[in-house]
């Protein structure tokens, strides 16, 4: 089986409102193996947001730890995890966050510049046209429209080759319609790049694209369900049913 | 003060020459990881590394070498898992070849045997034999048919052409046993996204009524379709309907197949996907848990993916999802 790429132990996040503590995560085990398509489903308010940014390393946990790719989170500084955050992660937002007066073009290749590392034209392009956005490389974000703006913001995340993508609500300012066509487009482009995804989205629809299903309500994971069993592992071995596999230890699990 | 001056004369020119050292080593530094990094580049690439200074008993020059040598080995790798390849393309081949005349023979000896007369009994088993070589013939054709995409003997080759027509062909196969259960085929094709695109500013090629071009590889398309429409007949009812409706929109054209069966459970909707699954409450004829699973492989070759939608008792709808682009 696929090695884990993200675990985290016991997980806490409590915040001080005047006399309240509020508990955002109360204790979170949870795993991702690699090139896995995990979906984190939650109301607002449930603490997905806040898993998703200890992930990232954009912020820190009460108590309990965070590992990528094998290296401890708590153990950087704020420099080694500004590098951890270029190379391993790749976020999307909901909001998009184009540089608005950068190209399209300009705006994907962005990051990887940033870490001052050479640009992989073959690559570039291998992702500009599975994103279908070889056209619009002249344009500027505002220039796009929702779905193609997001698409934009998935080939920036992909480009610098991270370990892990981070989708935060990445289909939330989208029309169900152009939300179910990005979110195919980054299903396959996540295959295609054997990527790890990590999906928030409150759309149960949107999460139903993912290979397993988390569930969080009030900071703790309430349910896991494998939507997809074996769809990462369809290029096994002929004698190995992966989905089976999969789906007992689903079942083992439970 | 004589003295004074010439040391500081002195100290001037040896700090001037210490960062012009400085500077020609800190060059140099950087020039040497920007070769590095170009020629490491190019071996994750794929591509062969610059061979400059690799004669030169120099840092540059001893890494070169070394680079050189992943690079072969990585090239030797490569060539073995070809050659893997070809070899498992030969056994599939040679097994695809090997058990087609036995199994025609079987069939041609239960022809006969079945002119004959028979008692009752007899001829009961007789068909049981049937049924299961038919089977079996269906198992192997299948099983080629996967290991041949999964091993990559078989390469996607997508071209721009109609999809109605690719899909019409697989409809034509479905006919005979559409018919036989008297269920109504039907065909829908709609272009919402370009319609609302053309009225704006958009050049779009337009579509002329009853087409659908896109790029797509027509042989494995059809049979990804034709698994769908088997499955959907297969799990509907007499006089139910298989609907097939094309949708294209901005980045992916839809190949939805509806039918008006009898649904599958939320719990197994994932793992009808996976090879040799099958649906508790049917075992008939042939089937043997491949299609829907080759039908996957075939969309994801393709860029693309594919989807349920579907409630017990309220039918199926899968869908086939292929890039536009």
């Amino acid at each position: 089986m696929n090695k884990l790429i993200v675990k985290t132990e016991g997980l806490k996040k409590y915040y001080r409102l005047g006399k309240n503590t509020v508990k955002a995560l109360d204790g979170v085990d949870f795993s991702v193996k690699e090139k896995e398509f995990v979906a984190i489903i939650g109301r607002s308010g449930s603490g997905k947001s806040t898993l998703l940014h200890m992930i990232g390393g954009l912020d820190s946990p009460t108590e309990g730890e965070v590992y990528v790719d094998g290296k401890k989170l708590s153990s950087m500084n704020r420099e080694q995890l500004a590098v951890f955050r270029r190379r391993k992660a790749g976020f999307i937002f909901q909001n998009y966050n184009l540089i608005p007066d950068m190209n399209v073009y300009d705006n994907i290749v962005l990051p990887v510049e940033l870490d001052g590392k050479r640009i992989d034209q073959k690559f570039v392009k291998e992702i500009l046209e599975l994103l279908q956005l070889e056209e619009k490389l002249d344009a500027l974000p505002g220039m796009l429209s929702g779905g193609q703006q997001q698409r934009v913001a998935i080939a920036r995340a992909v480009a610098a080759k991270p370990s892990i993508i981070l989708a935060d609500e990445p289909t939330g300012n989208l029309d169900t319609v152009s939300g179910h066509e990005v979110m195919g487009l980054l299903k396959v482009a996540a295959k295609r790049f054997q990527q790890t995804v990590i999906l928030i989205t409150h759309d149960n629809d949107i999460a139903q694209m993912a290979d397993r299903i988390v569930h969080i309500e009030d900071g703790k994971i309430v349910g896991t369900y494998n939507e997809c069993p074996g769809q990462k592992d369809c290029g096994g071995n002929l004698g190995h049913n992966a989905g089976r596999e999969k789906a007992g230890e689903q079942h083992a699990g439970e | 003060m004589d003295w004074s001056v010439i040391t500081s004369v002195f100290a001037a020119a040896a700090a001037a020459a210490m960062a012009w050292k400085m500077r020609r080593l800190k060059k140099d530094i950087y020039e040497f990881a920007d070769s590095l990094e170009e020629n490491l580049d190019a071996v994750i690439q794929g591509k062969e590394p610059e061979n400059t200074g690799d004669t030169a008993d120099s840092l540059s020059g001893k890494l070169n070498e070394k680079l050189h040598r992943v690079n072969h080995i990585l090239e030797q790798k490569e060539q073995e898992a070809a050659m893997n390849r070809e070899t498992m393309k030969e056994l599939i081949s040679d097994i695809s070849h090997q058990t087609k005349t036995p199994i025609a023979n079987q069939k041609i000896y239960l022809e006969i045997l079945k002119s004959r007369d028979l008692s009752a009994d007899i001829r009961g088993f007789v068909d049981r034999l049937e049924h299961q070589t038919d089977k079996l013939e269906f198992l192997f054709d299948s099983m080629v048919k996967m290991s041949r995409l999964e091993t990559g003997v078989i390469q996607i080759q997508k071209e721009n052409s109609d999809l109605v027509e690719t899909i019409g062909r697989a409809v034509a196969a479905i006919v005979p046993s559409a018919e036989a259960k008297g269920i109504r085929l039907s065909v829908e094709v709609s272009h919402p996204w370009e319609m609302e695109k053309r009225k704006g500013t958009h050049s779009l090629p337009e579509q002329p009524a009853g087409r659908l071009f896109l790029c797509h590889d027509r042989k494995w398309t059809e049979e990804a379709v034709y698994n769908l429409l088997d499955n959907g007949v297969k799990y509907t009812q007499r006089g139910g309907s298989v609907t097939i409706r094309l949708i294209r929109r901005e980045i992916f054209t839809e190949i939805h197949v509806r039918d008006t069966g009898k649904g599958i459970a939320v719990e197994r909707q994932a793992q009808i996907f996976t090879r040799f699954y099958r649906e508790p409450e049917v075992h008939d004829r042939e089937g043997v848990g491949i299609g829907l699973y080759l039908t996957r492989k075939i969309a994801e070759l393709q860029s693309g993916y594919v989807e349920v939608k579907s409630e017990p008792g309220e039918g199926a709808d899968f869908c086939i999802y292929l890039p536009n682009g």
